[in-house]
């Protein structure tokens, strides 16, 4: 009896707490990224949305904490606790959603391909398309990445252009590193690779090497087959492995700004570390941005990774409608412009350095400019949920061959593609 | 007169039965329920959100001619084998200074446990800050005597014994703990009696207080060879399982097939041979053990 007295309770608990959020003002969920620029532009623009649509509230929650958004997204996916809207979606986990059938596909609203194509390049919009032709994200922001350098240090050595090239680079990274104050220890490097073994970090040295040296490509063929095993992977692979040879990366692990701390003469980043430099830089700092290098032979435009995040409407949503129709206005040429004055990052949007909106904004940010115009050259995941695993085995063998240097870079390159091979035909799609 | 002893004792029983029941619920939703659900999953493959998809046992032979798993498994026994005995012996000499009497022992005991009651993540991320190979401060002070640098975590031969030695540092106050409360247990006249006897320092050590802490020494063992099993934290946080997989544990490998790569049945997979392996170990350590005191 006593069993039945508290279970009774407890489901009446439940009931009323149910009741108090569905009987809630507001309408639809939505969750930002925990980033604080962006927490302040969400609570902007849905304060401004909901004053105008009082019909259809929004209530803005940061994406609740976790190693990383891909977890905490997922995790919410299989409890069914998913937000209406989220504009944290790594495109990277966007086809294990959509497979789950998580994730409301944009072509479900009559208008909303038609949207996105008017937005977005169109080359740059098949990337997000996933294989059965259905686009399941909002590509919203990109933040291309790029080599961030210290003026300061190029100007010391007498090196006085930004190296665009593997050969130029290599030159200015014998020239920065070694032992600066003599005291028999090396303290000087070209740039702080990240020897951690976790595959996201070749997202900021494989990566966009890959897509600068190719030209655009990535590293599955069609969403589907493998695209490194080729001369420039192991051409990178040689590169890195040179480098960590040479003393020019320390195999090392940091803590703190390094770049800043002015013990690195370039750091590969994207245009966030502007806000970042200006807040932390020392007294006197110089700095510019400049291409990610490519062979010496590489002729054509410069690509590369464009870090892209998404917007995903899901399926738990009960009024999808109204989530689209709150999706159009977080994408809108407005709130496009606040993203880029409040974070400091890109939408990915047609002729951004043309519209005449933003055109104050980039005469006022120049470096801004710079990565702008690099949006419509930039590339960001392929369309297979097996990816990550992909991307781990090649991150397993960049360790051992230029990290580690224990294997020679083609022997490596091998392993890795044979990995992902095996990976893709047991897991891919 | 029976009815009513009868009605006490079935009053006794539902009340027991009340009582517990919170375990119970405990029992079948956290411990029971998942069990049954990961053996489950051994047979499936499961990306965490998507329907299960039934394979057998493909899972199993995956497993078999998985090298990493056994690269895991061996990193792990590595682990083991220089933590454990380096934990026990540390503890054993620590707490054997603690039980003499020197000045402070109060304030030496908080010092030693204190490690153990801060977080791991915190104790790690300090740790990691002290193996720098540029600029921590460890290579900063060898340095000062001409030695390294020393690549603490960054090369695959140091890295696992550098983990070992941090972990050790970190739980060593709880051993030291439990030793000192079985040191202090041993009846004094035996000392004495063995000082009558004209038995050396050495002696006393290794015919009455060995001995005397068997049971202790046999709870600690079997402790640090579970706790050096679960090893996760200090290569998750410092390595992320590198450099070249050495610091790959057998638990960092289930995270990362679960929740890198959302691989729910492999990981299961794991998960299971895992405990067979430990329950093999934990089972002959405790029979040689057993042995070795009779």
């Amino acid at each position: 009896m006593k069993m039945l007295i508290i279970m009774g309770s407890c489901s009446l608990f439940f009931t009323c707490a149910r009741n108090g959020i569905e009987n809630s003002d507001y309408l639809l969920t939505y969750w930002s990224s925990t980033n604080p620029y962006e927490i302040e532009l969400a609570k902007v623009l849905v304060a401004d949305w909901n004053s105008a649509h009082p019909d259809s509230m929004v209530e803005l929650q940061p994406l609740p904490e976790g190693r990383s958004g891909e977890e905490v997204l997922i995790i919410a996916a299989a409890g069914g606790t998913t937000p209406d809207i989220c504009s944290n979606v790594p495109p990277i986990i966007v086809p294990l959603l959509a497979k789950a059938k998580v994730l409301v596909p944009v072509d479900q609203f009559a208008d909303g391909r038609e949207f996105i194509a008017q937005r977005l390049p169109k080359e740059l919009l098949n990337t997000f398309v996933a294989t059965d032709s259905m686009l399941y994200q909002i590509p919203w922001k990109g933040n291309p990445i790029m080599v961030q350098y210290n003026l300061g240090i190029l100007k010391e050595v007498g090196f006085e252009r930004l190296p665009t090239t593997w050969s130029e680079w290599n030159e200015l990274a014998e020239l920065v590193s070694g032992d600066t104050d003599g005291d028999g220890r090396e303290d000087r490097w070209m740039s702080d690779v990240n020897i951690i073994a976790e595959w996201r970090q070749r997202l900021f040295d494989f990566y966009p090497f890959f897509i600068a040296a190719s030209g655009g490509q990535t590293i599955l063929k069609n969403n589907t087959e493998i695209n490194f095993n080729t001369d420039v992977s192991r051409e990178i692979f040689e590169f890195y492995a040179l480098g960590f040879r040479e003393g020019w990366y320390a195999n090392s692990i940091w803590i703190g700004d390094q770049f800043l701390q002015g013990r690195m003469a370039a750091h590969i980043t994207g245009p966030w570390n502007i806000s970042h430099t200006e807040r932390f830089k020392p007294d006197g700092f110089e700095y510019a941005f400049g291409p990610i290098p490519v062979p010496d032979y590489f002729e054509g435009e410069h690509y590369t990774f464009g870090d892209p995040k998404s917007i995903g409407i899901f399926s738990t949503t009960k009024h999808p409608e109204a989530a689209w129709e709150f999706t159009k206005f977080l994408i809108s040429r407005q709130a496009d412009l606040q993203l880029l004055q409040i974070c400091m990052q890109l939408p990915l949007r047609k002729d951004l350095v043309n519209d005449s909106l933003y055109a104050t904004y980039f005469e006022e940010n120049p470096m801004m400019r710079q990565f702008a115009e690099l949006v419509p050259h930039t590339r960001g995941f392929d369309q297979n949920p097996a990816l990550q695993e992909v991307f781990d085995a090649i991150n397993e063998q960049f360790d051992a061959a230029c990290i580690q240097g224990r294997r020679t870079p083609s022997e490596a390159l091998q392993k890795a593609v044979k990995r992902s091979e095996n990976v893709l035909k047991a897991r891919g799609i | 007169m029976n009815s009513k002893s009868g009605k006490i004792r079935s009053g006794k029983i539902n009340a027991g039965h009340t009582l517990v029941t919170p375990y119970y619920i405990f029992f079948t939703l956290f411990i029971a329920y998942p069990l049954i659900f990961s053996f489950v999953l051994v047979f499936h493959r499961w990306s965490i959100i998507g329907p299960l998809e039934w394979v057998g046992l493909s899972n199993f032979f995956e497993l078999g001619g998985d090298p990493l798993f056994w690269k895991a498994i061996l990193n792990t026994l590595i682990f083991i084998l220089i933590h454990v005995p380096l934990q026990v012996s540390v503890a054993l000499v620590l707490a054997a200074i603690l039980n003499s009497k020197i000045p402070a022992k109060g304030a030496f005991r908080a010092a030693f446990f204190l490690p153990v009651v801060v977080s791991g993540v915190a104790v790690t991320i300090l740790w990691k800050q002290i193996y720098s190979t540029n600029l921590g401060i460890l290579n900063q002070v060898l340095h000062l005597i001409g030695i390294g640098p020393i690549p603490w975590v960054t090369d695959p031969s140091w890295a696992m014994p550098s983990i070992a030695m941090m972990a050790t540092w970190k739980n060593i106050g709880l051993y030291v703990v439990l030793f000192l409360a079985g040191l202090q247990g041993i009846p004094k006249h035996l000392y004495d009696a063995a000082d009558i006897d004209g038995a050396t320092t050495v002696q006393k050590f290794f015919h009455i207080t060995v001995p005397a802490i068997n049971p202790v020494f046999i709870v600690v063992l079997i402790l640090s060879t579970l706790g050096g099993f679960s090893l996760f934290i200090e290569p998750y946080v410092i390595t992320g399982g590198g450099p070249m997989n050495s610091t790959l544990s057998g638990v960092l490998y289930i995270y990362r097939q679960a929740f890198s790569f959302f691989r729910m049945g492999y990981a299961a997979t794991i998960g299971f041979a895992l405990a067979a392996i430990i329950m093999t170990v934990i089972i002959i350590q405790r029979r040689f053990l057993e042995h070795e005191a009779d």
